[in-house]
């Protein structure tokens, strides 16, 4: 008997149904450890200048702006560290001359008698609030306070820290690295003492062993502590009730605050040594609630306290991206390592930033963040890797943004920039002003749609973007990266963010080529392939903002013939 | 003119993508193949009015090929399935085809008889029995718009038929749901139907010795 005609029609029909399958979720970061032919989709390859942000897609970096240039006295020295204390950017540039730049990026000389007080050239300056007051140290000079106390007669102005008693500072170390801990201040760095710390009078930032009482601060060679590695100090942090205190293999972790004897002598004791987890930059150190991070030659470390128990637990942060952290390290000295490797903490997008520098003849020619999105409650920690910058100094301001130094200027983190994204804007030797673009790269591992031997077959493209940047999506399958060296991708489509105007928008105007492929567009773009393994890569340069929030491929599943 | 651009605009437009044959750099082609295929398969089965075309020609008299080619506007004549009547020139009855079986030897005289395919020239693909017969031929042929088709190319066969046809094709492929690729597919074969009603509705002389060559009023 003759089949229905609705029988011979169906029997053209496919057996597979399209499926789809969206990637939303970004919070593995960058992963350049694990294959990437046994990776999720959360984990990317590659990630340059995208980060996972707090709404949970991936974004585009934000750029930088132009905020001041501390040059205007012929001082065209670098600036080589600086901090954000009492609603200014303190500087210290490398002659070690002091400024001080208000929030109109109005920038003062501090001078102490009408000269720099510092008058030999440095590489390394560190600083350390006590008490609302600044104090500021280079291992080579005598350190220097600026008080934040209204009440103060020198308030924000440049003084040598002294005792406040015989208004000396002959006993005060000529430090390199000095933290607030309790109720002291706490100097390491002494080029003589390399393993002691020196503890002030409680309470009192300038008063150190050999000052008039009531003094009862020590000095302690804390040396024969260290089980591994050199006992010279490379840092110091605090952290919640603990002093950290770094060696080039470990931490040993003190509590201040104990008096024993009589009369009583502050004695400091010690959570014994943390083997294997050691810090060599004392920049890179920045202590965040229940976090400590630092940095050594393989990659970042951090401290947790684990809870109910107060037992500090060290952990390898970095453990996805040591590969390309210890690639960098590697090429530095020592010296170099101290000097220019240096961190800062985002507090607003909860990101330890850590940059590394390349140097090239003698110059460092960039120097390469790693971006750390932490937030624990939420299970995230990825990494990014943010490229085309050169600071050589970063720190937050009260409003939580973040400032660089570059040469004698000051840039800060352009994060309420809603329609804007490129670096060192409004610099008026950067483009005339309108500053540079921002490259990106973002290369998600290979991904077989959880049918590995299945032959796949892709047919449209969805995107979920955000912001009005251009992009460019590119689609390699079975393995073939590249050939010869050069990227062979299969598929490639540029696109635009969603939040871009078209047709009958500005900069488009009623033209009849509108604003180029809409990745916001609910109808259907064909992304027609046919593959076992696929990988996507998002990439290009922007001026403009781009968030993207999701990917979803329509596909159907085939045979295991190729 | 419609040209093929228009084509696949319209598959692109009624299979829900985003428009534009720029934006979708990867759909034109493929809808472009499938165009190209049902093209291929429309043109066979129709004669289709705009490329028919009526070729005066001599035969030669010694192999009874034809003395000149079948070149049109268009296209030349190359294949003997696109030679819809051949006819002696002031005879009413179009020339039947022989058969594979017929001996061209037993075959004499100068007067056309039968018509048989003939590849030994290009653009002659046909040649009268007997092989010796003279005087002039009236051929109608189908002109082949060069294939395959590129994008700027225009378009003789019916707009709305390669459209709906290369939509089914490409939603077959891209198993789609069965409804969409039975709405495309009905579209199509109904829009056959159609073109088939309206080729054959100009009045046709019933003269009752006029016979088919190798194929009906529409289908080949």
């Amino acid at each position: 008997m003759a089949k229905p005609a609705s029988t011979r029609t169906s029997a053209r029909q496919p057996q597979q149904q399209l499926e789809t399958s969206t990637v939303r979720t970004f919070d593995g970061g960058l992963n350049v450890v694990d294959t990437e032919l046994n990776m999720t989709p959360r984990y990317a390859r590659v990630l340059k200048n995208l980060e996972r942000s707090l709404d949970g897609s991936l974004s585009v970096r934000p750029g930088t702006v132009f905020f001041a240039d501390v040059n205007q006295w012929g001082n065209s020295n670098d600036i080589i560290n600086g901090i954000y204390f009492n609603n200014h950017a303190i500087c210290v540039q490398a002659n070690g001359a002091i400024t001080k730049t208000d929030a109109s990026g109005t920038t003062t000389q501090m001078l102490l008698g009408g000269v720099n007080p510092w008058t030999t050239a440095i590489t390394r300056a560190h600083f350390a609030v006590f008490n609302n007051d600044l104090t500021i140290w280079n291992g080579v000079d005598k350190p220097l306070i600026i008080p934040g106390n209204p009440t103060d007669p020198n308030y924000m102005t440049l003084q040598f820290l002294v005792d406040k008693a015989s208004l000396s500072n002959i006993n005060t170390p000529r430090g390199l690295y000095a933290a607030t801990q309790g109720r002291y201040l706490v100097v390491a760095g002494v080029p003589d003492y390399p393993s002691t710390i020196f503890v002030t009078n409680q309470d009192t930032s300038g008063t150190f062993p050999g000052d008039p009482a009531p003094n009862d601060a020590i000095q302690l060679d804390i040396g024969s502590r260290v089980s591994i590695g050199s006992s010279a100090i490379t840092g110091l942090v605090a952290y919640r009730d603990k002093l950290l205190v770094t060696f080039e293999r470990g931490v040993l972790p003190l509590t201040l605050g104990n008096y024993t004897g009589s009369p009583a002598v502050h004695t400091p004791t010690d959570d014994g040594f943390i083997e294997e987890y050691g810090c060599v930059s004392h920049r890179t150190l920045v202590s965040v609630s229940d976090d400590a991070f630092f940095c050594d030659n393989i990659g970042v470390n951090v401290i947790r306290r684990i809870a109910l128990f107060s037992t500090l637990r060290p952990e390898r942060a970095s453990q996805y991206i040591d590969p390309l952290f210890t690639a960098l390290m590697q090429a530095l000295t020592t010296a170099q390592v101290e000097e220019l490797v240096h961190a800062v903490y985002d507090l607003r997008n909860r990101r330890y930033l850590i940059f590394v520098p390349v140097i090239s003849g003698g110059v460092v020619t960039e120097t390469v963040c790693f971006s750390y999105t932490s937030i624990p409650s939420l299970s995230i920690s990825a990494w990014a890797e943010l490229r085309g910058w050169n600071w050589r100094c970063a720190f937050r301001s009260t409003l939580q943004n973040i400032f660089f130094a570059r040469g004698t200027k000051l840039y800060y983190y352009d994060f309420d920039g809603e329609d804007r994204c490129a670096d060192r804007l409004n610099d008026p030797a950067v483009n005339s002003g309108a500053g540079e673009a921002i490259s990106f790269d973002w290369e998600l591992p290979w991904a077989d749609f959880q049918r590995r031997m299945h032959v796949k077959q892709s047919h449209y493209l969805g995107l979920d973007t955000q912001g009005t940047g251009t992009f460019t999506c590119e689609m390699y399958i079975d393995n073939y990266r590249t050939q010869l060296g050069s990227d062979i991708p299969y598929l490639s489509l540029k696109f635009v963010a969603g939040d871009a105007g078209g047709f009958g928008n500005v900069p488009y105007g009623n033209s009849p080529f509108g604003g180029g492929r809409d990745s916001s567009e609910e109808r259907l773009f064909a992304w027609p392939s046919r593959f076992k393994l696929m990988k996507l890569r998002f990439k290009g340069t922007t001026t403009k903002p781009i968030k993207f929030v999701s990917i979803t491929i329509a596909y159907t599943r085939g045979s295991i013939r190729r | 003119m419609t040209i093929v651009d228009d084509v696949v605009s319209q598959v692109i437009y009624e299979l829900h993508q985003v428009p534009a044959i720029a934006t979708q750099a990867y759909a034109t082609p493929i809808i472009l193949t499938k165009v190209n295929s049902i093209h291929t398969e429309l043109l066979d089965k129709f004669w289709w009015p705009r490329l028919m075309k009526l070729f005066t020609v001599a035969l030669d008299g010694v192999t009874g090929i034809p003395t000149t080619d079948l070149t049109g506007p268009i296209s030349s004549i190359d294949d003997f399935k696109d030679i819809q009547f051949v006819w002696p020139e002031g005879s009413p009855n179009p020339l039947k085809t022989a058969q594979d079986s017929y001996n061209p030897t037993l075959y004499g005289g100068t007067t056309p008889l039968l018509i048989t395919p003939s590849y030994d020239i290009a653009h002659r693909p046909f040649a009268v029995l007997p092989a010796g017969a003279t005087g002039n031929v009236v051929v109608r042929a189908r002109q082949r718009p060069p294939e395959p088709l590129s994008l700027g190319d225009t378009v003789y066969l019916d707009k709305l038929a390669l459209a709906y046809g290369a939509a089914w094709r490409y939603t077959t492929d891209d198993a789609t749901v069965p409804a969409a690729i039975d709405l495309f597919h009905r579209a199509y074969e109904d829009r056959k139907k159609t073109l088939a009603q309206q080729i054959n509705s100009q009045s046709i002389s019933f003269y009752g010795s006029v016979a088919e060559v190798n194929t009906g009023w529409w289908e080949a």
